[in-house]
């Protein structure tokens, strides 16, 4: 076991509570800021996406990886968020207030949810917010005098200032600080007594109330949060895509959310990041593997739901605390390296004092 | 004036009524004690108390306000803490994101304040920690300090959830069977530490206990129940030796 060294309170309110951590997440600052000038447009355009996909986790991660709120149709969320930035943009409002607008909308739906769901938990909360899901899905379609329906809609370009950030490095640019934006306020939420209560009402009601947490209130506060978040998300989703089709945003998008932030590892917000880029990038494996294999095979239907279902199988029964999970022991591992012991994660009864001295 | 009081606290359960006319006056500074058989209803009592579920008739009174029918959160914001018989903790959480929830009716910082971690954030953060901190060393914690609840043994967790409770800084602390499962030296531990708390940390003490020598050592006051009621009040000694109790406990020919 490896204990840390702490010599002030601060290292265990600070973002960054060790040396390593903050030489880690600048090194990785530095390559991502850097990659452009080595990548092609083609991966400035795919790691693009998973930035904006690492959002939506993040956001789908404040419901139900930190408050315990699975939700199965957070891509309504995301589709609320790009349609009302979209129509924002095309009614000519900046593009700032056209994204606080979109996150702004999506939290009142995230309010109006949760006020509706509040009694149901699990499984049921799952359901709902799954026929939330459909139904938003179904409102875009049918609402065509305002989303042009099943024709889509065009989204304009990102503006600020004045400047067109519509090129492949800009928007890459500015789709990475607003990743790092919300990583901040999601990380800022979670080491402040807010957060924490959040985590409280996942793990036990009674407690959390016994200690003066409003559960209505906590809960509510947690999918207008997500909703938020995620919508902001759907924003730059919105200028990704270029042009929005309610289709966009159907379950299949919902349940990659879910399996992102499975697979990353549920309640944790590096796990969210974890996810989304493992999630993101299987496009690329399926196509790469598919030009392996024989024409026979690489064009039969199908190949990314098997493997979305496959990874899923594998982390629930080799990792069920996901991609971050998995980065903890081998940090573990390294860190005691090479006095690394194999038992480490095995778990074993620990003993009290009295029980020791026995 | 007494600190907590009820008076004629009923609560049904449909057609049982768990808790009869239940009336009690916890002194400041006094560790009151409720023994009973199982099923008595001291369990009851104290949910009702603290808010679980509000009474069927009857008020609760707390530091002289009427908190009948108040929520449990609304009930702990007030200063009254407790702990659960069956262990009730954050079980994916460290000891010390468990800790800092006891501080959390403390929080001043607005939501806004967090989510930007402007100073006021920050600067709560860390008195939370330091207060916490207080508690870790108190219940001699600081080994499992980053430890991950579900990996600890059962009276750690006791502690913790002790611990959390504590860190609430609490005028009312209501301990649910604090000694169930412990090995004699820890329920000695937790003797002292229940005395320390009433006699020097200016705390007040109920607690539901069944380890007669526990409540005979700490107690100032007992209470004892029986099928929703009271049947015995007054000291430890006087409370073991009435024929009521001796009845309940071990039959009619003992008494």
């Amino acid at each position: 076991m490896h204990y840390d060294f702490k010599t002030s309170y601060s290292q265990d309110v600070g973002l960054f509570p060790r040396t390593e951590n903050r030489v880690f997440f600048a090194a990785l600052a530095v390559l991502l800021l850097a990659a452009p000038l080595v990548l092609s447009n083609f991966y400035i355009t795919e790691f693009t996406g998973i930035f904006i996909f690492a959002i939506i986790v993040v956001g789908y991660m404040l419901a139900a990886g930190m408050a315990g709120l699975i939700s199965l149709g957070h891509a309504a969320f995301v589709g609320i968020g790009a349609y009302t930035h979209a129509l924002a943009v095309e009614a000519g409002w900046p593009f700032l207030m056209a994204l606080a607008a979109a996150a702004s909308v999506s939290a009142v739906f995230g309010f109006v949810l949760a006020v509706l769901s509040l009694r149901l938990s699990g499984l049921y909360l799952g359901v709902a917010t799954l026929i939330f899901g459909l139904a938003v899905e179904h409102v875009l379609t049918a609402w065509d005098a305002v989303t042009g329906g099943a024709e889509g809609l065009l989204v304009g370009s990102p503006v600020i200032f004045g400047f067109d950030l519509s090129g492949y490095t800009a928007f890459y640019y500015l789709s990475l600080v607003a990743l790092a934006f919300v990583i901040w306020i999601a990380a800022n939420l979670m080491r402040s007594a807010t957060g924490k209560a959040l985590i409280a009402i996942r793990d036990s009601e009674p407690a959390a109330q016994s200690l003066g947490v409003n559960l209505i209130k906590l809960k509510v506060l947690a999918f207008t949060l997500s909703g938020a978040v995620t919508g902001f998300g759907g924003a730059f989703l919105a200028h990704r895509v270029g042009f929005l089709t309610p289709e966009g945003f159907n379950i299949m998008m919902s349940l990659q959310i879910v399996l992102a932030a499975v697979i990353g590892g549920l309640g944790s917000i590096a796990g969210a990041v974890m996810g989304a880029v493992l999630i993101g990038f299987i496009p690329e494996i399926v196509s790469t593997v598919k030009s392996v294999l024989p024409q026979s095979l690489a064009y039969q239907p199908g190949p990314d739901l098997l493997i979305y279902g496959g990874l899923l199988a594998v982390f629930v029964m080799f990792e069920p605390l996901g991609l971050y999970g998995r980065w903890k022991k081998l940090e573990a591992k390294l860190r005691t390296f090479p006095m690394d012991r194999k038992e480490t994660f095995v778990r074993t009864r620990t003993y009290m004092k009295s029980e020791r001295a026995r | 004036m007494s600190l907590l009081s009820t008076h004629n606290l009923t609560r049904q359960f449909g057609g049982v009524a768990a808790v009869k006319g239940v009336s009690m006056a916890v002194e400041p500074g006094d560790i009151f004690a409720i023994i009973g058989t199982n099923g008595a209803g001291k369990t009851t009592l104290i949910n009702v108390i603290s808010g679980v579920f509000p009474p069927s008739s009857g008020t609760v009174g707390f530091k002289g306000a009427d908190i009948t029918g108040l929520g449990a959160d609304r009930v702990a914001g007030r200063g009254l803490a407790r702990t659960f018989q069956n262990i009730e903790l954050f079980e994916h959480a460290s000891v010390l994101d468990n800790l800092l929830l006891g501080r959390y009716r403390h929080r001043r910082a607005t939501l806004a304040e967090e989510l930007l971690f402007l100073p006021r954030a920050r600067k709560e953060a860390l008195a939370f920690r330091e207060s916490v901190e207080e508690v870790i060393e108190y219940l001699e914690l600081e080994q499992w300090r980053d430890s991950t609840v579900s990996n600890l043994p059962y009276g750690i967790r006791k502690q913790v959830e002790l611990g959390r409770a504590l860190a609430s800084a609490p005028e009312l602390l209501i301990l649910d069977e604090p000694a169930s499962g412990l090995t004699p030296e820890e329920t000695a531990d937790l003797a002292y530490l229940i005395r320390d708390m009433a006699r020097n940390r200016g705390m007040t003490v109920v607690m539901i206990e069944h380890d007669m020598g526990l409540v005979g050592g700490v107690a100032d006051h007992v209470m004892a129940m029986n099928s929703g009621e009271v049947i015995a009040e007054g000291s430890a000694a006087h409370v073991q030796s009435h024929p009521a109790v001796l009845d309940c406990y071990l039959g009619t020919q003992a008494a």
